[in-house]
């Protein structure tokens, strides 16, 4: 293994499960830094809106202290820091149960959501960056251009709401709301939700797909393929999928984050009850540790996607590593 | 090239359609699978709707209630939020309950006795009395939680005539009070006086989430922020329930909400956007209640904090009162479901006062430019914060900030989440808010115009001549006698039209939708509002036929 110094420090430059690790590390704490910093900066109060309305001043700072919110930023910060180092994320202050636990309760919805988002993504997503790549001045390119504008630029609420005013109330194609179970028989649930997102996601991971595809075709052994006479799945896969796919891998971490986003609006539109919706009561009702348990864990689940698409990468096009 | 490669490619087009066409055929199958609620019954999605006996009350097997969000606690000492509240009335003890009319009643306490001099309470309950497993129902239970709530509890405002509380027998318990206290009743409802083992209470730190009950519901299943489920509890000594479990969901988006009582996956929605009111479906039973005691939407200034000069004359604030043309708000913003207030709350029928306020609350733009014109005050600017969440009050502070511009009150509406708002009342940092009570008129008097919150945060405490409102706030707060009571509140609110800390606008209302076959539920009128989720279950109980 190389390694380089930087003052004192020997840094592990060559292996990639380091500089993962010490990527996410670094990201966590600055996740955690930023979101327990910016709760703190918004306005509202967490004890204000457990007591109502009637409350007076005593049972504010009671009800503060009880809460674990007195002290001081850095006090606060502190004892926040010291909690997680002992892997303890601290409790809801709203619900008074650990953020681990609600946080494990939301998480399969959201994970699950964003497997079916990310399978419709990329099965809508290749077909359509391979026929647009060999028919770029078609009119499928040119829908595909008009339709990608449209869905990029289309906010992911609009679109859940009028995806379920046509799929769900008036041809009742799909439920309302809600999820039963989990995949598979939940697909009934999260295929318009997944869907919604997706529309936002294809022309992204498309365009890219088509860019790197166009990149390809220009390669000599495509052509050599070509003339040796190979056709149908064989071609399109190893000789234009495979070898183009490596820029959509490193799209990987940013489609995670993208969905993370997106599913605090899905989630509250179509009333999943995943992290998304989790998030926004906390945020609503001020609970910091819920939500920076949550800031924290999506954080840390993108790093570890980002690397790994990144290993993937490295794997399947070894240029990308050297 | 490209030629080339479009021959061998149309198979795998057609077949990757193919997989598309699939997964989507696959995933429209959801119109035969069951909706995430209990199978559509008779009614809504109640199941079990069916045994509908023209002598009996129906039974309801099972029903679905969405509230205005999760269930926080059900520890009535932790928290002050009407959902939990909401819950907790259904699914614990109370020795008053309110009735469909929002009057108390007994329930659990056989008598509740006050001495002459009005300071001791001697509270007996009835015989017999068990929890639903089976414990006993005893006095030291009440001890408890009026212990617990006076050390900091969340709800004590409401028992804050008390000083103590004391064992006498196994079955009496005697409260000690500071001054005596009309509104006592209210007090020892659910709101602050749930029920539980104190035993249990004291030996389980996660009780709470698995409570006993002496209410008409016990808890089946508690999961924070997850699922509620009570069902009928068979030791509640006012049952039997018709509703036989309630399952509580949670949905926070407004249209969510609507899509799911339209579609009838839930069979009793609270609180639905009032803006919504022509998108429900027509079979739907809507109906409007009254929010809360005080029953008021209302325009609060600041005084003496960061606004300081602006609202400091009382001229001023008067002046704003006359420029409001509040048919017009009721109309436009709140579709013609609440009505225009004539004094600081609706027109109650005990100890209100119809047409307190200046002009009898009607719209006079002559005699408030007048006003300011005696207070010279020519033009002034300010920020309204107004909740972004609540049905109709962004609308109704665009239209009083229109209304008050013609005086030459410029206010910017500026829509906050909750938080930020009761975070910018608390410090003391906002010129005008637009706001809503809702709690029993004596609360709600003593914190707009008393040394409650709203008088204290808004800078009204700290104004010349507030000695005298608090005199007669502490006068009406022990006096028993009815027509005194509201010869009290007329001098209160006499005061507060001279001096107009705050501006009541509309009644505060909620909108909800029930599909459920209630004989006989009539909710126009009901009062307070947090006694809703309660009323229908009692109603679905058969109660209001009779029973």
């Amino acid at each position: 293994m190389q390694a380089r110094r930087v003052g004192g420090l020997r840094l592990p430059t060559r292996s990639p499960l380091l500089r993962i690790i010490a990527r996410s590390v670094l990201v966590a704490v600055s996740v955690t830094w930023v979101s327990f910093s910016l709760m703190r900066l918004t306005p509202g109060d967490p004890a204000i809106l457990l007591l109502g309305d009637q409350a007076t001043d005593e049972l504010i700072a009671r009800m503060r202290e009880q809460l674990g919110l007195n002290g001081t930023y850095l006090e606060q910060l502190g004892r926040y820091l010291s909690q997680l180092a002992q892997g303890d994320m601290g409790k809801s202050v709203v619900f008074g149960v650990p953020v681990t636990t609600l946080i494990a309760q939301a998480v399969p919805v959201t994970l699950q959501l964003m497997l079916v988002s990310i399978t419709m993504t990329v099965i809508l997503a290749v077909p359509i960056a391979v026929y647009v790549s060999l028919n770029p001045k078609g009119r499928g390119a040119s829908a595909f251009l008009v339709l990608a504008s449209l869905f990029v630029s289309t906010p992911a609420f609009f679109t859940g709401l009028l995806a379920l005013l046509i799929a769900a109330v008036w041809l009742k194609i799909a439920p309302v709301a809600g999820i039963v179970g989990n995949l598979p028989e939940a697909i009934t649930y999260l295929w318009l939700p997944s869907l919604v997102i997706a529309l936002a996601l294809v022309p992204i991971l498309a365009r890219v797909l088509i860019a790197s595809i166009t990149d390809t075709l220009r390669e000599e052994f495509v052509e050599v393929a070509i003339v040796r006479g190979v056709r149908g799945w064989t071609f399109a896969w190893r000789y234009l999928i495979r070898p183009s796919i490596a820029p959509t891998l490193s799209l990987l971490s940013y489609i995670v984050g993208t969905l993370f986003a997106s599913a605090v609006v899905v989630e509250l539109v179509f009333n999943l009850p995943g992290t998304g919706t989790l998030l926004v009561g906390a945020v609503s009702g001020r609970d910091y540790p819920l939500v920076q348990g949550i800031v924290l864990f999506s954080g840390v689940f993108v790093v570890v996607i980002g690397a790994f698409a990144d290993i993937v990468t490295v794997r399947i096009d070894p240029r990308v590593g050297r | 090239m490209v030629e080339l490669t479009r021959r061998p490619l149309r198979a795998s087009r057609a077949a990757v359609g193919l997989v598309v066409v699939g997964l989507v055929l696959a995933a429209c199958t959801s119109s035969a699978t069951p909706a995430p609620t209990a199978a559509p019954a008779a009614s809504g999605a109640a199941s079990g709707a069916a045994s509908k006996a023209p002598s009996a009350a129906p039974t309801i097997a099972s029903a679905k209630f969405a509230g205005a969000g999760p269930v926080l606690t059900l520890d009535v000492t932790k928290s002050g939020d009407l959902v939990s509240v909401d819950i907790i009335i259904l699914s614990q003890g109370n020795l008053v309950r309110h009735d469909a009319t929002g009057i108390p009643k007994l329930e659990m306490a056989e008598s509740i006795t006050n001495s002459t001099d009005g300071l001791t309470v001697t509270i007996k309950l009835k015989p017999n009395l068990k929890y639903s497993d089976g414990t006993a129902v005893t006095s030291a239970d009440i001890k408890d939680i009026v212990d617990r709530q006076l050390n900091g509890g969340a709800n004590s405002v409401f028992i804050a005539s008390v000083k103590s509380a004391e064992v006498v027998d196994a079955v009496t318990a005697k409260l000690t009070l500071k001054y005596p206290d009309p509104d006592l009743w209210n007090g020892l409802s659910a709101r602050a006086m749930a029920l539980n083992p104190a035993a249990k209470v004291a030996a389980d730190k996660d009780y709470f989430l698995h409570p006993v009950s002496a209410g008409p519901y016990m808890v089946k299943e508690f999961t924070p922020n997850k699922s509620f489920t009570m069902v009928e509890n068979p030791n509640f000594v006012g049952g039997p329930m018709v509703v036989k479990q309630i399952e509580l969901v949670n949905v926070p988006d407004a249209t969510s909400k609507v899509l799911q009582l339209n579609n009838k996956l839930i069979d009793f929605a609270w609180d639905i956007p009032i803006a919504a009111k022509d998108s429900l479906t027509k079979d739907l039973r809507q109906f409007v209640i009254r929010v809360g005691g005080a029953n008021t939407v209302y325009v609060n200034m600041n005084p003496t904090g960061k606004a300081g000069s602006k609202f400091a004359d009382a001229r001023v604030r008067q002046a704003m009162s006359l420029a409001l043309d509040r048919q017009a708000v009721a109309d436009t913003a709140f579709l013609g479901l609440v009505k225009p207030l004539t004094s600081f709350w609706y027109d109650c029928p005990d100890i209100c006062t119809p047409g307190a306020l200046p002009n009898g609350g009607k719209q006079d733009l002559v005699a408030a430019q007048k006003l300011m014109d005696a207070a010279g005050v020519k033009e002034i600017k300010a920020e309204m914060l107004v909740s972004s969440t609540r049905g109709g009050w962004k609308e109704g502070a665009t239209i009083v900030a229109q209304q008050l511009a013609k005086i030459g009150v410029n206010l910017t509406v500026n829509p906050v989440d909750e938080a930020t708002w009761n975070a910018a009342t608390a410090a003391d940092n906002f010129e005008v808010i637009f706001n809503g009570g809702a709690t029993s008129p004596q609360v709600t008097m003593a914190s707009w115009f008393g040394n409650g919150f709203s008088a204290i945060h808004s800078g009204y405490a700290k104004t010349a001549g507030h000695d005298a409102v608090v005199a007669l706030i502490d006068k009406m707060a022990s006096e028993l006698d009815v027509a005194k009571r509201k010869d009290l509140m007329t001098q209160i609110q006499k005061i507060g039209a001279d001096t107009m800390p705050m501006i009541p606008v509309v009644e505060r209302i909620a909108l909800d939708g029930i599909w459920l076959p209630v004989p006989a539920l009539t909710v126009a009128d009901l009062t307070p509002g947090y006694i809703i989720m309660q009323t229908v279950a009692e109603q679905t109980a058969g109660k209001a036929a009779g029973k």
